[in-house]
């Protein structure tokens, strides 16, 4: 695994993270501000805020916070 | 100097500027303030890890801004944005899937099983390795089941319990020496035993001792189907130790099911084996 820079965030930012990126959380999904468009984790299922890991390059790839999830992206990077 | 160098820069800048003496204390920076907003930036060899930790609520709105309103961009130059726990986990998953014993269990299975029953096994393998190191499992089992339901369960139970290397694995390679060998027939039954657990019951939380009686029983009747007469029962806690022991004992005092146990007792961790089970 390279050594790159990383930027983390305690849980409580979580919705102040998604903000920054245009997003919000209605109806227990994480979707677009505007519009309205459901936000599709990597697998291409949506999630919660409280399903939300984080975000990784490509242009924005959603990582969802269980083992599985992060088994794929750890072993991707 | 790249974008989100410039960033850390700047937020420096800012907070040394606005005169908090809370975060600054003379030219280092206090990090004894750890909450919310951390900013870990390692080095470029590795040799060195520093880590900028800022309290993301005592910053002025002006700093608040200046961070969400960059972190796009920061994202755009490869930067990924995680949440702590995110991060170390999977930084301690990568640590995990290194040692032999992981890489050599996954190697095996790696073509044999299907590819998401391989996900969920990684997933598994490292669970053990937290029951094992004493850390809290139950966030990470819950993540499993959320994601992939019953067979989740089931991969991670047989896993966590040994039942791969035990069983399953024996099982292949017995297989494997047969001349008519297919991968079918294996996945056949392997799927039957991730399925229904023929050998081995897993009381879940909570679970009184007459329903762990019903549970003994079904499976036993089950059992009976792969010609099986040995069943391990797995349970976590002294609550469910003492529900288990009632269990065995109701059934052996309602008769027609005769069997040799034996118990093995870790800390709170329970198996009950069932030998020479007869109806």
């Amino acid at each position: 695994m390279k050594n790159t820079p990383v930027i983390t965030f305690n849980k409580s930012l979580k919705k102040s993270i998604l903000a920054a990126f245009g997003k919000v959380e209605k109806n227990g999904q994480v979707v677009e501000k505007q519009g309205g468009a459901s936000v599709p984790a990597k697998d291409g299922s949506s999630f919660s805020i409280e399903e939300f890991g984080g975000i990784t390059k490509g242009s924005e790839v959603y990582i969802k916070s269980d083992i599985t999830s992060l088994i794929d992206y750890y072993e991707e990077k | 100097m790249s974008l989100w160098q410039k960033i850390i820069k700047s937020l420096i800048e800012g907070i040394v500027n606005s005169g908090d003496k809370q975060i600054f204390s003379g030219n280092k920076i206090d990090i004894t303030h750890i909450e919310n907003l951390q900013i870990n930036i390692e080095g470029e060899h590795g040799a060195t890890k520093k880590i900028l930790t800022i309290n993301f609520n005592e910053l002025n709105k002006e700093l608040q801004e200046l961070i969400e309103k960059n972190l796009p961009q920061v994202l755009e130059e490869g930067v990924p944005v995680l949440e702590e726990g995110v991060r170390q986990t999977g930084e301690d998953y990568i640590k995990t899937s290194k040692q032999k014993d992981f890489k050599e269990s996954i190697g095996f299975f790696d073509g044999k099983i299907p590819k998401e029953d391989l996900k969920i096994l990684k997933a598994s393998y490292y669970l053990k390795h937290l029951h094992n190191q004493k850390k809290s499992t139950r966030e990470t089992k819950e993540g499993i089941v959320k994601v992939h339901g019953e067979k989740g369960k089931s991969i991670s139970n047989l896993c966590t319990a040994g039942y791969f290397e035990t069983y399953i694995r024996p099982l292949y390679e017995a297989m494997q020496e047969t001349l008519d060998f297919k991968q079918e027939k294996f996945l056949k039954v392997y799927e039957d035993i991730i399925k229904n657990s023929p050998f081995a019951l897993f009381v879940p939380p909570n679970a009184t001792a007459p329903r762990i009686q019903k549970m003994i029983l079904d499976k036993i009747g089950m059992m009976g189907k792969y010609g099986i007469s040995t069943l391990n029962i797995h349970g976590i806690g002294q609550p469910k130790v003492k529900a288990i022991r009632i269990a065995i004992e109701n059934i052996e005092e309602t008769g027609g099911i005769t069997f040799k146990q034996s118990m093995t007792l870790e800390g709170n961790v329970i198996v009950v084996k069932l030998t020479d089970i007869k109806h």
